[in-house]
């Protein structure tokens, strides 16, 4: 009981720092960028961020917080509006919205799936922020009993299952994202015998900056993938009303309740991210709905699973962040540098050390989810023209903000042109369709997983078999076997069918 | 096969093959690298073991190109007409340009001029040459990107200046 209370009395405390007036007017401030970011095509919330990140540098933490968490809700909801005016998404977690939201503005009723889309969200967001803002606690108790072995797991779990999920067919290409990730992040001095590794350049003594990486990975890649694609821009502009009726707002509840669940869930899991979170919604809602046949063909439903899934994902990806400091997606990953940024570590002390910090970013995304919906109704009509912007004009603007925003964490050159270098590598990676989000994770976790290992198996001499004893230990081993066993499954199965394509091209 | 799966299939086998010998330096360096007490201790034993799981990861990625035809393919790739007309291709020229003209702003223009000229420059010949400006009655595309191009590079510095007290370049 005294917990509880204790709890409270924290609340209390975090909801003056997260309502303040300042930080009320930074969040709109944030929240309008984010939508019209999120809604162009070729600006997802993951770049805007990373270029946002040491903007911030200058802000009060909580006005950090506000200002980026604003920016993560309004470019994961703005999506909706390209993807059901466009058939293009803003976001790559659109792109389940666009498979009902573009055949129902074809229908005339644009309005109505935009104006749900917008609603479903926001109630998906809160909905997450309760089981957020109750499940942190919990999980970080839990987490104040890992050691160094427990660790290590986690960081090797964060990317097998991130690359797991974020590839359709095999998590081969995840797997390897996530090593490669890893990899980057052994250049430098070691951390614990300053030992060198990698140092190819004396610049890159101190290691990989993770800033200017993320930057050119997000960044830079994504302006030259936009800028090869050459696909004229159509708009639907028809709108029809914008209320839906009674009946459709009943019929949204379950499924609107169901995906703000699997949108927590999912984004709890490291890496996973909003796309995912969608899709997988998604296709629930389809094999649960009574009107599947609408789906794909302009169902409200199909447009509420996916938009209520992902936003709901972005309090579900603040739990292992704030809890463990394995982001729940690449947004959050992001969060996590600007954090680092402001002297903030989160991971299992920080309940210790800051114990409001937690409700201030449940209450931050809460508010942020509210002032979301009240702007992007008031955006539906302007967001037309928003759309119509000139992308040849937008994009070399957007690699001059790169390079300010690799520029600005150090004051170096030599960081501008490792953001390039990064950019670069980038492209090519996705032209391999190696998925970004692994070599994020792999980046951010690979100097956890180093130390936390080596430092266990000092205590165990050398030995792994002391270390087989730690109960939480075991079960995060279990975890981490069944996700590479099921992988590595999937992979042998999809190979199989692939061979057997190849000796009979006539078969399907 | 279609020809994505066919492009798919050789992109793997590529692929594979440089990430397995990038995995040997990988192995390689990790084992030269200085170690205090024992080579668990030293810098190198978490490398090596991202080496030996990318070498394996590079390897089946190479058997699922080479399963899916990735061999013939990239035979098929290699030949010089190909290669001609992958580097004719209206795409990769542009991503190739595109690129170049990052490459001179960051390399060459940045920190030996001033940080809005570097940047006009840059702008003014990446709109021109996506043509991002078309020709109206009065004004012509060149220069609408120039002006734009100017106001551009003066917003960005002065608006870090003054806001954030940034100093660019």
């Amino acid at each position: 009981m005294s917990e509880v209370m204790t709890q409270l009395g924290y609340f209390g405390e975090a909801i003056g720092s997260a309502w303040s007036g300042a930080n009320l007017l930074i969040i709109t401030g944030a929240v309008l960028l984010g939508l019209i970011v999120g809604a162009i095509p070729g600006l997802t919330g993951t770049m805007a961020l990373a270029l946002l990140i040491n903007i911030t540098y200058g802000m009060s933490t909580s006005a950090a917080v506000a200002f980026m968490l604003g920016t993560y809700v309004g470019a994961v909801s703005g999506g909706l509006f390209s993807a059901i005016m466009l058939n293009i998404p803003g976001t790559p977690n659109a792109a389940a919205t666009a498979l009902d939201g573009y055949p129902l503005a074809l229908q005339g009723k644009g309005g109505k799936a935009r104006f749900g889309g917008i609603m479903v969200s926001c109630i998906g967001t809160l909905i997450s922020c309760i089981i957020m803002m109750l499940a942190t606690p919990v999980i970080s108790n839990i987490a104040l009993k890992f050691g160094k072995w427990e660790l290590f797991l986690l960081a090797v779990f964060g990317i097998t299952i991130c690359g797991n999920l974020s590839q359709d067919s095999t998590p081969l290409k995840g797997w390897i994202g996530g090593f490669i990730g890893f990899f980057f992040a052994m250049i430098g001095v070691d951390g614990l015998y300053n030992g060198a590794r990698f140092i190819w350049l004396p610049e890159l003594t101190s290691g990989v900056t993770l800033i200017p990486a993320l930057i050119g990975l997000f960044g830079i890649a994504e302006v030259l993938s936009v800028l090869q694609d050459r696909t004229p821009i159509q708009i639907s502009e028809s709108m029809g009303t914008i209320l839906p009726d009674k009946d459709e707002f009943k019929s949204l509840m379950k499924p609107v309740l169901r995906s703000s669940l699997i949108g927590c869930g999912i984004g709890a899991i490291p890496g996973a991210g909003e796309d995912i979170a969608a899709w997988l919604s998604y296709s629930v809602g389809k094999s649960r709905s009574k009107a599947k046949e609408l789906f794909g063909k302009g169902s409200f439903e199909g447009v509420s699973c996916s938009e209520t899934a992902n936003n709901a994902c972005i309090p579900g990806a603040m739990v292992p962040m704030l809890t463990l400091a394995i982001p729940g997606s690449t947004q959050a990953a992001m969060f996590l540098a600007a954090m680092n940024l402001h002297g903030i570590q989160p991971g299992p002390m920080l309940t210790l050390k800051d114990p409001t910090f937690m409700y201030v970013v449940g209450l931050t995304l809460a508010v942020a989810a509210i002032i979301m919906f009240v702007i992007a109704l008031g955006l539906t009509k302007p967001m037309t023209k928003i759309l119509q912007v000139n992308r040849k004009i937008l994009m070399p603007i957007i690699v001059v903000l790169t390079v300010v925003g690799a520029y600005a964490s150090r004051s170096t050159l030599f960081d501008v042109k490792l953001m390039l270098a990064f950019g670069v590598l980038g492209f090519i990676l996705r032209k391999a369709n190696i998925p970004m989000a692994p070599i994020t994770l792999g980046l951010i976790l690979g100097g956890t997983a180093d130390t936390s290992f080596r430092q266990a198996l000092s205590l165990g001499n050398g030995s792994i078999l002391p270390l087989l004893s730690r109960t939480v230990g075991n079960i995060l081993i279990v975890v981490v076997i069944y996700t590479l066993v099921s992988g590595t499954i999937k992979t042998i199965k999809a190979t199989k069918k692939e061979i057997m394509n190849r000796e009979e091209p006539g078969q399907p | 096969m279609d020809a994505r799966k066919k492009k798919s299939a050789a992109m793997n086998t590529v692929f594979g093959i440089l990430l397995v010998l990038f995995s040997i330096y990988i192995i390689i360096s990790s084992l030269s690298m200085k170690y205090f007490k024992s080579f668990i201790d030293g810098a190198g034993f978490f490398p090596l073991i991202i080496g030996c799981v990318l070498i394996g990861l590079g390897a089946v990625l190479t058997f699922i190109g080479i399963n899916a035809g990735g061999f013939a393919e990239l035979k098929e790739v290699l030949t010089g007409s190909f290669i001609m007309a992958f580097i004719k291709n209206e795409d990769t020229v542009r991503v190739l340009i595109l690129l170049s003209m990052m490459v001179v702003y960051v390399f060459i223009l940045l920190g030996n001029i001033p940080f809005v000229w570097a940047t006009t420059i840059y702008l003014f010949f990446t709109f021109v040459y996506l043509k991002a400006y078309k020709k109206t009655w009065i004004i012509p595309g060149w220069l609408m990107s120039l002006i734009t191009a100017i106001i551009t590079s003066f917003v960005i510095f002065y608006a870090f200046k003054l806001g954030l007290g940034l100093t660019i370049l």
